[in-house]
């Protein structure tokens, strides 16, 4: 039903998405209908067609940007008992490490995927983690990390965290990490890029 | 406004290249060169300035000059202001697409190559030789394919296939006639400074005909020519000016032209393994002469630069082409030859010519005009985006990154991880799908009644007892 609002959202057409939204508001539609059905299925879309290598960043990203618009509009029409939960995902570069690229385009493509992030920036000792935890309730916890040299602090970081909270997920990533490695240092998981990352993540929750 | 092309400086400059045409005219005047045919001495021997003892003929400089003035080069307009790649001619091995073995080469393979070639739009003679047909068939077999399957082949200055008798040059000819290709007669010079009789007999046998007619030859540094390049340079004009002038005194119903495909040819050789080594530092070097030699003559600049002595398509393989064709651009050259060629020139391989497209790609990439404007410098994104903000969403990212970015089909940029999600295929596998791929979805097939056609000529020549007879 909401197919033209998923393709503006594919084309990345920022203008027609909110047009689309606010005439089918206008229909009387539900509100978490229009997200669920228009503007996170055009997501998933973009999210294969990516996957695929047959759509670009920018142009992953340009879609985010569109679903973002249009949730503006949308979000304050929901009621707290409507809202769908929302899953929380806290993102942070290792102690001692300052390379924030790759962790800020995986935030990107989480919250474009209907993630909610709590982004805690560079350099995070593993206490600010743990303390941001208990705060917020986050279900999922992603490091990054690109040196060499600060990817080993990843391990004690993991421990520390499971040690306090046995629940949460960890997901690492960066250029140096691979799978082996995410493997022994007892990470729940490791994604090669931003979009796999989303599946991870999606399955680290349902699990 | 552009960012200042990327140039070559140095290399043969204009009073040297002078100073060498002047020892050229010499030469031809003084020492001259060997015909041994008859009927084209008797020719010759009507024109004043034309010098003959026994088979030894000198020409007046006045006569060599007139020859490269009227020399022309038909250029066809798809290769006008294109990267033109020419691949492969004649090899006799080639690597199986399914296997990855080496083997003889068959129909199927010529078929096939014709079909890749065709698709990666690329000119140039036939690849393989049939060598499951009958010998005196293999030659009109591969233009017959060339001319059913693809756009570009074997029909224009870049084709330099052999027609090694009359008879099979007849089967050629018609067939060219029919399909309405082009069709030229290339004669070889033999360094130092004769020619192959046969090849004589059948240029004086299409004389009447009055079909362009091209010269070639090809010395060797320390074999067949002086072992220091520029002597070899030196030698190669003498014997490609010589020739072309024999050209245009004797087949005046058409025109006569230095082959681009060999112009101002000196090869490299290989005194370790006594071996031709193209793609060897000694060949680029060969390039960089030649292609000045070209530009002053006026000879549409052809370099061999996709040739590699390497035997697989691996890392030598890529290095040499890719460093020959880098410099040969720089320094002005836009059509590369010999694409899909190994070990020198001994092996085809449909992956090589793969590869082959990207990496010309890659140098065309690299020397892609470059703006240099207001917008191109971008002053209000950068003043727009915040501190520890992304340009990835932005519309201008959006708008340029497919124009500001190359991407790959074959140097895939993935990451480990990316790769191993992919399968952990290696360079050669990725080209060895695309290249069945595209040998598998081509689809240009010539007007079916030209084909019938040539049908028809192809299964005289299969009858033909006087064809058979002219290769023994």
């Amino acid at each position: 039903m909401f197919e033209e609002i998923s393709r503006a959202v594919i084309e990345g057409n920022d203008e027609e998405c909110i047009k689309l939204t606010q005439k089918y508001l206008d229909e009387g539609e539900k509100p978490v209908s229009i997200i669920k059905d228009g503007l996170v299925a055009g997501m998933n879309v973009v999210g294969k067609r990516f996957k695929a290598y047959e759509m670009y960043l920018p142009e992953v990203m340009m879609s985010a940007n569109v679903m973002k618009k249009s949730m503006a509009i949308l979000k304050p029409l929901i009621s707290e008992s409507e809202m769908p939960s929302m899953v929380k995902i806290i993102m942070a570069t290792i102690r001692g490490d300052l390379h924030d690229i790759g962790k800020n385009l995986v935030s990107m493509m989480l919250e474009g995927a209907g993630f909610e992030i709590i982004d805690l920036g560079v350099d995070v000792p593993v206490d600010k983690i743990i303390e941001e935890i208990e705060k917020s309730k986050a279900d999922v916890v992603g490091i990054s990390a690109l040196l060499t040299t600060t990817m080993m602090a990843m391990e004690p970081a993991i421990k520390k965290i499971k040690d306090k909270n046995s629940n949460v997920k960890v997901m690492v990533g960066g250029a140096p990490i691979t799978q082996e490695f995410a493997d022994k240092i007892g990470a729940d998981g490791f994604a090669p890029d931003a979009l796999r990352a989303i599946d991870l993540a999606k399955r680290l929750v349902s699990t | 406004m552009f960012v200042e092309d990327y140039k070559l400086g140095g290399g043969l400059n204009e009073e040297q290249i002078k100073i060498m045409h002047e020892k050229a005219l010499k030469l031809i005047e003084n020492v001259g060169i060997e015909v041994p045919h008859k009927g084209i001495l008797d020719i010759l021997s009507d024109y004043d300035g034309v010098k003959i003892e026994k088979e030894n003929v000198k020409f007046s400089s006045d006569l060599v000059l007139k020859a490269l003035k009227e020399s022309k080069y038909d250029v066809p307009d798809y290769a006008k202001d294109n990267w033109i790649i020419s691949a492969g001619a004649h090899q006799t091995a080639c690597y199986d697409l399914d296997t990855g073995k080496l083997r003889e080469s068959n129909s199927k393979d010529l078929i096939n190559f014709i079909k890749l070639g065709d698709a990666l739009n690329t000119v140039g003679s036939a690849p393989v030789v049939p060598l499951d047909v009958p010998i005196q068939l293999q030659l009109i077999l591969m233009f017959k394919v060339a001319y059913e399957n693809s756009r570009y082949r074997c029909n224009d200055i870049y084709e330099h296939m052999d027609k090694p008798t009359i008879e099979c040059a007849n089967y050629v000819y018609e067939m060219a006639k029919v399909a309405g290709k082009r069709f030229a007669y290339g004669v070889w010079m033999i360094s130092p400074r004769y020619f192959d009789k046969n090849g004589l007999e059948v240029a004086y046998k299409l004389l009447d005909k009055g079909v362009p007619m091209w010269i070639s030859t090809m010395p060797v540094a320390g074999v067949s020519s002086p072992i220091t390049m520029i002597g070899t340079m030196l030698q190669s004009m003498f014997e490609h000016f010589a020739g072309l002038t024999m050209l245009s005194l004797i087949n005046t119903k058409s025109f006569n032209y230095i082959s681009p495909n060999d112009a101002f040819e000196g090869d490299a050789f290989d005194m370790k393994y006594s071996t031709f080594v193209y793609g060897s530092v000694e060949y680029l070097y060969h390039t960089l002469y030649q292609i000045p030699l070209c530009r002053y003559y006026g000879v549409p600049i052809m370099t061999k630069t996709l040739l590699t002595a390497s035997k697989e398509p691996d890392a030598q393989a890529a290095a040499e082409m890719g460093i020959h064709t880098l410099i040969a651009a720089l320094a002005g050259a836009r059509a590369f030859r010999c694409g899909g060629l190994l070990s020198s020139g001994e092996i085809y391989s449909g992956e090589q010519l793969v590869i082959v497209k990207e990496i010309v790609e890659y140098v065309k990439n690299i020397l892609k005009k470059q703006e240099f404007s207001e917008e191109q410098l971008m002053v209000d994104e950068i003043e727009e985006v915040g501190v520890g903000q992304s340009f990835i969403g932005r519309k201008s990212t959006i708008d340029n990154f497919r124009a500001e970015y190359w991407q790959p089909e074959l140097f895939i940029h993935s990451n480990i991880g990316q790769w191993k999600e992919m399968g952990s295929k290696s360079l050669r596998q990725y080209a060895n799908e695309k290249a069945k791929k595209l040998i598998k979805e081509h689809s240009y097939q010539i007007d079916e009644d030209i084909k019938k056609e040539l049908d028809k000529i192809y299964e005289c020549a299969q009858n033909d007892v006087k064809l058979k007879e002219s290769f023994k």
